[in-house]
């Protein structure tokens, strides 16, 4: 027995370790034709997005009308605030609709007191299945503001309220708490002047932690010097900057952030708006969207571009960060489990075979893959099966192909949009980026593999998530 | 895979993470270099312009000055500036002087380049100093591969009318919206050559494509030559073309044209009827409150609520109509009346316009 298993157990650990190589080796492959494919547009769309150019889309008529989506729960603090930067944006036809989703602190009355509201009867379209609306206000002094007050139903659940009391063609989702720069509206709809079909488009999110923030205005642009927020800023740049830009000439994107992102209205209406069983339904939206499209042969393409700037805030936890992507990983492999039948299926074209399986093989199963290979590499080393010098070496090349992969995103922010002004946060990003694989990823694969547990249990929770709020700018930069 | 594969592998990627640090020192202290050099042409081009728009000074210091400057530091002032600064009238003063320039004209040899950003500034500085020599290059460019040359080469075309007009009439229903409703601001730049273009185009067996687009475009210049031949066109048989020559037909204020909106607010079609109440809502056409009224209890939502705004723009015995619905007994044309009645004079234009 002994001899039996001396003859098969060194040959089934090299398989295993081979083929971790190369599973290792053809996805990093993967990120670097992303990195390829992203590199042009990024210039592109650098270029596109001159201030002269701009300035001329808001003076004429051409840009679409646009109803932004705002669900807000208990968000009392912050709402005025946010609420004021969203209506002062630099675009010519838009309207803002919240969705007060059941809030038990005073956050209705906080939008009473600030935009002196009045109840309207509801004078709108009902098209999909919600929580029950409680009643419509608009404001006296704000025309582009309606407020809709609902019973709780989740994030969800006010989207589709929202979506249905919009008034206009196009609708931006967004959170109550995402501050959205000045003029990124107006170039997010740059693809409609292009002469594209578009079903949807999205945005870059960045971190927000440590920069400055005034009158809801992100004024300077910061890398938060703790090593969570500032791990997880170099990888907001690195799936941004080149991993959506890349999936544009590979059939398109299948994540469109839902803290900020602009839709077709009646595409949404048509797949019957989001979907309120999942925990991450801006990805589980774009994937029924593009399957819809693709099924319906109807025109609309899902595209990212990366100089319209929202500004979000990270965990600063590891408890948080952890509850945060246990959920997002649980919303894959449920998104994922949903809607199989389009995987490896040539009917939908490059989603059903590039898109999808990507999503299957490089994200959902990574983190087992990943912890399967840690640990195997581990024990067979320590056992003397596999070679020392071959172990090294082989973490060694994952580790610099991560690093190579984090600091050509961080050139590629330096090359384009720059928005890190200062010397010193150009020093913590190359920083952070050698630090990543240390622990942050660990961490990262451990939070993603409970989510394979949780969601055998059947678990559908968010899981409570914790904000510090932004920093204010000092009084002396207001002038 | 062997370990010398994987040693290879560690000195190639060892290699380029050397070029991308060397990279990032590089781009900082270029990147650096250049935006101060820009900022430094602007903050001098800046009070030159100013005092040229405000005090008339001469004109010839922009010229000078800009002279002075590196080519690319030049033209990206001058396009940083130029939009929000100087009206279509101003420009076309400066534009000639700087046609000639050398900077000017070494930047437009670019715009045959095979590298669509030089083709795109070069389109970029066109829209600010094309001239009559141009037109070539500027229809070249109206047919541009990349779509971001098209779109600014929409505004060179602007600049100089003339027969790069009729080519832009002609592209102008293979347009997405979009662009479109951007050509069309465009072209209102020169609305007697563009309505005298549209003139022999507006019949009623054109190509419904091409005849909505038309339309539309005789409703953005508002040019009454124009709009009068749009209204002939109010029985089309296309519902299509008659949602469009409503839609157009807000931009026409004359007595003649009350009866054919009186007309389209009786259509068969929803949107043909939407589109009459708010143009009878625009024109402040306050003989259609009846037909108003009673297209507030419309079985369209859209007509409701077109209605309900366009009798709150006219305001008077209008709007007293509209209160009058808010205590009827048809629900849905009750709740349309209250939400409107309730909306402040601005919101009320606001949300007409759009």
């Amino acid at each position: 027995m002994e001899l039996l298993i001396h003859d098969w157990f060194p040959a089934a650990v090299r398989f295993a370790d081979l083929s971790i190589l190369w599973y290792m080796f053809l996805v990093n492959s993967f990120f670097a034709l992303l990195l390829i494919l992203a590199a042009p547009q990024l210039f592109a769309h650098w270029r596109f997005g001159s201030e002269d150019v701009l300035a001329r889309s808001l003076t004429s008529s051409a840009v679409p009308r646009v109803s932004i989506l705002v669900p807000a729960h208990n968000e009392s603090v912050s709402i005025v605030d946010s609420l004021r930067s969203l209506l002062t944006l630099q675009y010519p036809y838009y309207e803002v609709v919240l969705v007060n989703d059941g809030s038990t602190d005073d956050t209705l009355q906080k939008l009473h007191d600030a935009y002196d509201l009045y109840e309207v009867p509801p004078a709108v379209m009902r098209r999909l299945r919600t929580e029950r609306v409680k009643a419509y206000y608009r404001s006296r002094t704000w025309s582009k503001l309606l407020v809709v007050d609902k019973q709780n139903g989740g994030k969800a659940d006010s989207l589709n309220v929202a979506l249905d009391a919009a008034r206009f063609p196009y609708v931006l989702a967004c959170d109550a708490d995402t501050l959205i720069e000045p003029d990124a509206l107006l170039r997010l709809a740059r693809p409609f002047l292009f002469d594209q079909k578009i079903a949807a488009v999205g945005g870059t999110i960045r971190v927000v932690n440590s920069c400055t923030v005034d009158d809801g205005r992100v004024i300077d642009a910061r890398v938060d010097g703790r090593w969570l927020s500032g791990i997880q800023t170099v990888e907001y740049l690195r799936a941004f900057l080149f991993g959506r830009l890349g999936w544009n000439l590979l059939g398109g994107n299948l994540i469109i952030s839902g803290a900020f992102g602009l839709f077709r209205r009646d595409y949404l209406t048509e797949i019957l708006g989001y979907a309120t069983s999942t925990v991450t339904e801006d990805f589980e939206l774009i994937v029924r969207l593009q399957r819809y499209l693709k099924e319906q042969g109807k025109p609309g393409k899902v595209v990212f571009i990366p100089d319209p700037v929202a500004w979000t805030e990270v965990p600063t936890s590891v408890a948080v960060f952890g509850r945060q992507r246990e959920r997002w990983h649980r919303g894959l492999i449920a998104t994922m489990v949903a809607h199989r039948t389009v995987l490896f299926n040539p009917r939908y074209g490059a989603m059903g075979l590039i898109a999808m399986p990507y999503f299957l093989i490089a994200e959902m199963l990574a983190p087992v893959v990943e912890a399967f290979g840690l640990v195997i590499t581990v024990l067979c080393t320590l056992t003397g099966v596999l070679e020392p010098r071959f172990a090294l070496a082989f973490f060694a090349a994952a580790y610099l192909f991560g690093t190579l992969l984090s600091l050509a995103a961080i050139l590629m922010e330096e090359v384009s949009f720059h928005r890190y002004r200062h010397t010193s946060d150009t020093l913590r990003l190359v920083f952070f980026a050698f630090i990543e694989p240390f622990g942050y990823r660990q961490v990262t694969v451990w939070f993603r593999l409970k989510a394979f547990v949780r969601y055998l249990q059947g678990d559908h929770s968010w899981g409570r998530m914790k904000r510090e709020g932004f920093a204010a700018a000092p009084s002396g930069a207001k002038g | 895979m062997t370990l010398d594969t994987l040693v290879v592998a560690l000195i190639v990627e060892g290699t380029l993470i050397l070029a991308c640090l060397l990279g990032l020192v590089v781009l900082r202290v270029h990147l650096a270099a250049r935006a101060r050099a820009v900022e430094a042409g602007v903050r001098l081009l800046e009070p030159v312009l100013h005092g040229w728009l405000v005090e008339n000074a001469d004109v010839h210091q922009i010229v000078v000055l800009l002279r002075r400057l590196a080519p690319g530091v030049a033209f990206r002032s001058v396009a940083r500036l130029a939009t929000p600064y100087l009206t279509f009238q101003r420009q076309q003063t400066l534009a000639p002087l700087l046609r000639n320039e050398t900077w000017v004209r070494e930047m437009l040899r670019h715009g045959q380049s095979r590298m669509w950003w030089r083709r795109f500034d070069a389109a970029r500085l066109l829209s600010i100093v094309g001239g009559d020599g141009d037109q070539a290059l500027i229809a070249a460019l109206l047919n541009d591969r990349s779509a971001a040359v098209r779109l600014v080469a929409i505004d060179a075309a602007a600049r100089l009318g003339g027969q790069l007009v009729d080519i832009e009439l002609d592209g102008l229903p293979q347009r997405q919206d979009a662009v479109q409703a951007y050509q069309l601001a465009a072209l209102a730049r020169h609305p007697r050559v563009v309505a005298a273009a549209l003139l022999p185009r507006l019949l009623s067996d054109a190509p419904p494509d091409s005849l909505n687009a038309w339309i539309d475009a005789s409703g953005a210049l508002a040019s009454p030559e124009a709009l009068t031949r749009v209204r002939e066109l109010s029985s089309h048989p296309r519902a299509e073309v008659r949602l469009h020559v409503a839609r157009a037909l807000r931009r026409l204020a004359e007595p003649e044209t009350v009866p054919v909106l009186l007309a389209l607010l009786a259509d068969a079609d929803w949107r043909v009827r939407a589109q009459a109440a708010r143009a009878l809502g625009a024109l402040r056409v306050i003989q259609a409150t009846a037909a108003l009224a009673e297209a507030v209890r419309d079985r369209s939502w859209w007509v409701r609520y077109r209605a309900a705004l366009a009798l709150a723009q006219i305001g008077g015995d209008a709007r007293e109509a509209l209160l009058v619905v808010t205590r009827g007994e048809d629900a849905l044309a009750r709740d349309m009346s209250v939400l409107v009645a309730g909306l402040s004079s601005a919101a009320v234009i606001e949300m007409s316009e759009v």
